[in-house]
């Protein structure tokens, strides 16, 4: 925080006349108000019996993390929140399910539950509340908010995302409360990312919001018009205030359930603070100043930043490859227009697309290496499956690679028949059709855009023309969603969290909306994507770890033989925190630092300490 | 003159009808709607995004879209509700309009009372050095991109230390005195309004000295010369109180344009105004969010003409509107 002497103010008033004066109040005077606080803070309210403790954890009382973000959160409805700019609030900070995934392990905790038993044949799960366990206004927070909070999820009208995650072959879950502290959840087929979907389940205050889904207005409740007092929360933080498009400040729950070693409640931080900044380069300019504690950065910008890491009091953190992932593929829609007739993919081309050794061409033509050198800044490594490697638990490396050699481009397009007859620098098909596409993707992404032209660089030179046409991002979606009619396309995927093979069911099984190269078949069209959805089917019910990752590698092998989709690379997450906070866990998923934000304390000695054990 | 303004006021009926159609129109000629962005999410099933579309109401033809949304507007003073925010458009408008209507008038102030004098003393000492400097910075003023120059500032800021680095207020501005709150505004105030004030600065003081240097040649400036009048007398009372005339109308169009204009400042300085949410609403087809922040803008516009008009016919009583 900054404080402005009052001599420098009049001058600001004068400024365009006045700038020489301006310096006459001095350089900026960069203090904390909020200093490291007493050890303890007043606690006056019980304990839960079963109090979650962290171990090996020793904090102090006190401070502010202030960290930005692009747009503003637009409800503190977690139901019905569905952008990231809005669950940066409301799934974890603001509310709990009964388990939780752990962003740093990659593993799942218990929650709100404590603890949880499953029938052995995996359909019938009891899970066991937390006894004690109340809402920040001091409410028992009891079996009856889950109940409250499953009505809502399946009702037809107001429908939540969640909603559809929540059933097995079309069948919702069953909840039953059996006493105060205890919900049984009933499914009708084994399930195998049956926990991931409950942690996905924020529990909602029945006691706040029953009078509001009775009359309808569910959706518009706990809008964030609302009175901050009035957002009763389960997790970590409370809405202290929320001035739209400015900030949002948090404070500390004061019935929270987690307790730290030396009996504790966290979290620590007096507040937490998310500065609404819209520019990307604003924000780093509000981090380099001193305004923001937390920056996730570009690549472009590492350089820079890793410069300024003693000046600035703050240590970079290399988060390693991101869950994101970047590719393009080619447009295999057999379909036609169900009103003109023709056919989405010029039949010409779509022959081509469709033959395998072209695409392998395609993917030996990529020159993954300089994307990463060219585009990251060198701050990304060469991807040639679905699943990049920071997925910890699902990621196979057992795939097909086809890396960067131009010759084995040219010789497999060769082998396809593709040879240039006219002698105009060109490959030809048999029929002399000139080898030529158009590769869409998004105007709005700098790096989408260079990753096109150097693949439009290197395909040149092995005679295949491929033009590169940016568009607008809508324009995208309906041809990916509805009109079909492009020949191929490069976009990226974000990882969703927690990371589960269920959650690409939508992207490789044929029947999905985002199979993307040949969305929503009513048939598999090729033996491999029959495969494929063989697998992803039977995966639903595997509830072995073990073998359900066996299976999701098989899946990431056949894409990568047969190439639907060619990968490009995947990025490293790159974020900046400052020295004076102890408790950090970095992690390559969103939010980066603050998914333990509970634990994160203010003390600047504490964290010199650990900086120089780290170094030693 | 009344019937006039009432006459005008009747006007703008047609006109913001007119405006909000076209403005419909062109949202709904542009590929997707609010839940594009959705269709490709691998986690959120077809049906989840069917039930949203039902229930917003974006499942039926535009054209039906559009005169109910009229006829809650006329029935219902209801402007409609945002789709991402779930609150009634106005009260999600609300503090970014005063917020930019804050900016604007301090970009306003800045303009006007550094550019007319400068104006006055560039046309009196015509061919001094102020005079050829203060034409060198108005040249430089109109030709510096708005954003280069908002990056610039906010680099500096950076630098120096001296201005925050966006926002409106700081962190600490809950516990500060009345008095401190009201330097922290300014200071956070100074660069946004500074980069929005260059540019009508420059202009502003080019046509002031060009209007004065018109007047300062006329007949009847001679005239109050040669009958011994102080030379002070002659600028103030009688050149300035005529070349004057043609900023009044301008300054109606600045009254106009105060909503309008700010956009790039907005984004690049942090500042939380209607410029922002507008873009939001735009790039997340927010459509009724949208089309409340076309209206509002809109109506400010055509109140600022008519004001200008008003203004005009004030200070020049040959002009009869």
């Amino acid at each position: 925080m900054r404080k402005f002497p009052p001599t420098r103010a009049p001058a600001t008033l004068l400024f365009p006349l006045l700038l020489a004066l301006a310096g006459c109040g001095g350089g900026g005077s960069a203090g904390d108000a909020a200093s490291s606080g007493p050890a303890m803070r007043p606690d006056s309210h019980p304990r839960p019996e079963d109090a979650l403790v962290i171990s090996d954890l020793h904090g102090r009382y006190g401070g502010r993390y202030v960290s930005t973000q692009r747009m503003d959160p637009k409800t503190w409805n977690v139901l019905m929140a569905n952008e990231a700019s809005t669950t940066t609030f409301t799934s974890g900070p603001l509310f709990e399910g009964l388990v939780s995934f752990n962003n740093y392990t990659q593993d799942r905790e218990a929650a709100l539950a404590d603890r949880w038993e499953s029938s052995d044949d995996g359909l019938v799960w009891t899970f066991y509340l937390r006894r004690g366990l109340r809402w920040s206004d001091g409410e028992p927070l009891t079996a009856d908010d889950v109940m409250f909070t499953s009505e809502v999820i399946y009702d037809e009208e107001i429908h939540p995302s969640v909603a559809e995650l929540a059933k097995v072959d079309g069948k919702p879950f069953r909840f039953e409360k059996i006493d105060d502290a205890t919900v049984q959840v009933t499914i009708a087929a084994p399930y195998a990312s049956f926990l991931n979907v409950i942690g996905s389940i924020y529990i909602m205050p029945r006691h706040k919001l029953e009078a509001s889904y009775r009359n309808r207005t569910f959706p518009s409740t706990y809008g964030v018009d609302s009175q901050p007092h009035e957002i009763v929360t389960s997790g970590p933080w409370t809405v202290h205030r929320h001035v739209p498009q400015e900030k949002v400040i948090l404070r500390p729950n004061p019935y929270y359930y987690r307790f730290d070693e030396s009996g504790h409640r966290l979290p620590y931080l007096d507040e937490l603070v998310y500065l609404i900044v819209p520019d990307q380069n604003a924000e780093l300019l509000n981090f380099q100043s001193g305004e923001s504690d937390e920056v996730y950065f570009r690549a472009e910008d590492y350089a820079s930043m890793k410069d300024g890491e003693e000046a600035g009091g703050y240590t970079v953190y290399d988060l390693g490859q991101e869950m994101g992932t970047d590719f393009f593929w080619f447009n295999l829609n057999p379909g036609k227009h169900p009103e003109t007739g023709r056919p989405y993919v010029d039949p010409v081309k779509l022959a081509w697309f469709t033959k395998l050794d072209f695409r392998i061409a395609m993917s030996h033509a990529v020159d993954r290496e300089g994307i990463a050198r060219n585009i990251y800044y060198g701050m990304a490594e060469p991807l040639f499956g679905p699943i990049p490697p920071a997925n910890k638990k699902w990621h196979s490396d057992d795939i097909e690679r086809y890396p960067y050699d131009l010759d084995k481009a040219r010789a497999a397009l060769d082998r396809s028949g593709f040879r240039d007859t006219d002698g105009d620098g060109y490959r030809e098909d048999e029929r002399g059709n000139k080898l030529s596409f158009v590769m869409l993707t998004g105007a709005d992404n700098r790096e989408r855009l260079g990753m096109c032209n150097i693949i439009r660089d290197d395909l040149a030179k092995i005679g295949v023309e491929c033009v590169v046409s940016p568009v607008e991002f809508n324009t995208i979606i309906s041809k990916l969603r509805s009109t079909f009619d492009y020949e191929a396309m490069l976009l990226g995927l974000t990882g969703g969290v927690p990371p589960h093979p269920s959650q690409s069911s939508n992207v490789f099984m044929s029947s999905g909306k985002t199979h993307f190269w040949n969305p929503e078949q009513p048939f598999p069209a090729t033996p491999w994507e029959a495969e494929i959805d063989r697998l992803m089917t039977a995966q639903v019910s595997i509830m072995d770890e073990a073998e359900l990752a066996e299976s999701f590698a098989k899946v990431q092998r056949i894409i990568s033989e047969n190439q639907p989709a060619i990968y490009t690379v995947s990025r490293r997450g790159l974020i900046a925190v400052r020295n004076k906070f102890t408790g950090l866990r970095p992690s390559v998923l969103r939010p980066w630092v603050l998914h333990v934000s509970e634990q994160i304390s203010y003390d600047p000695a504490g964290a010199e300490r650990e900086l120089a054990q780290a170094e030693r | 003159m009344t019937k006039l303004i009432a006459y005008r006021l009747l006007h703008m009926i047609p006109v913001l009808l007119g405006i909000s159609f076209i403005t419909f129109l062109i949202m709904q000629l542009a590929p997707g709607d609010f839940l594009s962005t959705l269709e490709l999410d691998p986690q959120i099933s077809q049906e989840s995004i069917d039930a949203m579309r039902a229930r917003f109401g974006l499942d039926q033809h535009w054209t039906v879209q559009y005169v109910l949304w009229l006829k809650n507007i006329v029935f219902h003073l209801d402007f409609g509700t945002s789709f991402s925010r779930h609150q009634p458009v106005f009260s999600v408008l609300r503090t970014g309009f005063a917020n930019t209507l804050l900016l604007g008038i301090a970009a306003a102030t800045i303009t006007w009372v550094v550019a007319v004098p400068l104006g006055i003393v560039a046309a009196v000492k015509q061919y001094s050095w102020f005079d050829k400097s203060s034409s060198l910075v108005a040249f430089l003023g109109i030709s510096v991109p708005e954003v280069f120059l908002a990056l610039l500032l906010i680099l500096l800021a950076a630098w120096t230390g001296w201005f925050p680095i966006g926002g409106m207020r700081s962190l600490n501005f809950d516990t500060l005195s009345p008095m401190g709150k009201a330097l922290d505004m300014a200071h956070h105030l100074a660069l946004p309004a500074v980069v929005l004030a260059t540019v009508p600065l420059a202009s502003r003081m080019r046509q002031m000295r060009g209007n004065l240097l018109d007047v300062l040649r006329a007949d009847y400036v001679t005239t109050a010369r040669a009958k011994g009048l102080p030379e002070g007398t002659v600028i103030v009372k009688h050149a300035v109180r005529n070349a004057i005339n043609p900023l009044i109308t301008l300054f109606g169009y600045t009254l106009a344009t105060l909503l309008s204009g700010s956009l790039l400042v907005e984004v690049v300085m942090s500042w939380p105004g209607l410029g922002r949410i507008t873009l939001e609403a735009l790039q997340t087809r927010d459509l009724y969010l949208m089309m409340g922040s076309v209206m509002l803008s809109s109506t400010m516009l055509i109140l600022g003409n008519l004001i200008a008009d008003i203004l005009l016919a004030i200070s020049d009583p040959r002009i009869k509107v």
